[in-house]
């Protein structure tokens, strides 16, 4: 398997981190729209339905260190938006789906980011994107990744996890046909198999 | 926040490097695993440590007069000062050798004090996204070893007759 587009190693899971700078009034319109997004199923659906995204965060911040009280902290000259994300698959892959998917979303989130070109084309938000990502090339800063699980997808977490809650109805079943004759267990097993098949 | 599953919020830190150990740091970084020492947390679904470059200004150029940062950050189950008390515990020397580089850091030897300055340096996320929410890092790893059995078990008995099957039904093994 050889690397992505953002020359990320071959693997399952893989990270990418991006820093922006933004306009102070576009930093006061995420922390508004934020507290309303980050709890509205509606907004989270589409992105969530793409599969490919294990854990997503943006944040912004505004001063060194980040929770610092003002007057102790160095301010920035303009605010940052840090974009992080552990996802499996193709690196350009997934900023070209959230570009022509979700596009209105990309707006609402990076509109007010310097050089931002836009969603569409989505050639130009692909480049703006992997040109930033602080992993791979042309940046490629010295970084370390761990995951849990590298051999899952976010597919295959979420099959393999209804594929086990399935289990003891599995086995409750299997039990009571077993007492029938292996007639009856072996069509337990068949049932079982085609409810689950999406999952295997 | 949960208290099982991912923890919503993660933990995200921005930590100022001091500019004198940016090589050494540098250097760490790309020698540090495998294996991951976040392998020893088993809490763990994900980590990173970046080193991240100087800051870009907002019109051209960069932010030469603000520090370089690390950036560590965790996606794990439970609550994050439980999980900065076990980084100090089960990766104390390599957190001492990677943060030590970083301004402030006051050793894993005084946990208490590690987590107040990674709280004082996080980072809020404001909008976040995750793909399974509910399940550790032990289930997901069960049900995806799960999975693979019963997979194998399906094109093993595929052919096999109910007789058969039922001899090695009892010899499944996930159960």
């Amino acid at each position: 398997m050889a690397p992505d587009r953002a020359g990320h190693p071959p693997s399952l899971s893989r990270p990418i981190t991006i820093i922006v700078p933004v306009a102070r009034w576009w930093a006061w319109w995420l922390r508004l729209t934020w507290q309303f997004a980050d709890r509205s199923r509606w907004i989270k659906a589409k992105l969530l339905g793409f599969e490919f995204i294990h854990v997503a965060h943006w944040s912004l911040v505004d001063r060194l260190p980040a929770a610092a009280p003002r007057d102790e902290a160095l301010a920035l000259p303009t605010p940052y938006l840090l974009f992080q994300t552990n996802y499996n698959g193709d690196a350009a892959n997934y900023v070209e789906t959230f570009a022509l998917e979700a596009a209105w979303r990309i707006d609402g989130i990076w509109r007010g980011a310097y050089d931002f070109p836009g969603p569409r084309p989505s050639s130009r938000f692909v480049a703006f994107v992997l040109e930033r990502a602080l992993e791979g090339p042309p940046q490629s800063n010295a970084y370390h990744y761990y995951a849990g699980y590298p051999s899952g997808t976010v597919r295959t977490v979420k099959a393999a996890l209804k594929l086990r809650a399935g289990l003891p109805e599995l086995e409750r079943q299997a039990a009571e046909a077993a007492r029938l004759g292996p007639y009856a267990l072996a069509d337990v097993w068949g049932a079982f198999l085609a409810d689950q098949q999406r999952n295997l | 926040m949960r208290a099982r599953g991912i923890d919503r919020a993660g933990l995200a830190a921005l930590l100022p490097v001091r500019k004198d150990a940016e090589p050494a740091l540098e250097a760490l970084l790309k020698d540090l695993g495998p294996p991951s020492p976040f392998a020893r947390i088993e809490r763990t679904h994900f980590a990173r440590l970046l080193l991240m470059p100087p800051l870009p200004a907002a019109r051209d150029g960069n932010l030469e007069a603000v520090p370089r940062c690390l950036l560590f950050s965790a996606e794990f189950d439970g609550s994050a000062g439980g999980y900065v008390e076990s980084l100090c515990q089960l990766m104390g020397s390599e957190a001492d050798a990677i943060f030590g580089h970083c301004v402030g850091f006051p050793g894993v030897r005084r946990p208490a004090a590690v987590r107040s300055w990674l709280f004082t340096h996080r980072l809020h996320a404001g909008f976040s996204l995750h793909g399974h929410p509910g399940a550790t890092v032990a289930e997901v790893r069960e049900s995806l070893r799960s999975r693979e059995e019963l997979i194998e078990f399906a094109l093993a008995t595929r052919d096999a007759d109910p007789s058969t099957f039922a001899r090695v039904w009892a010899k499944r093994p996930w159960r």
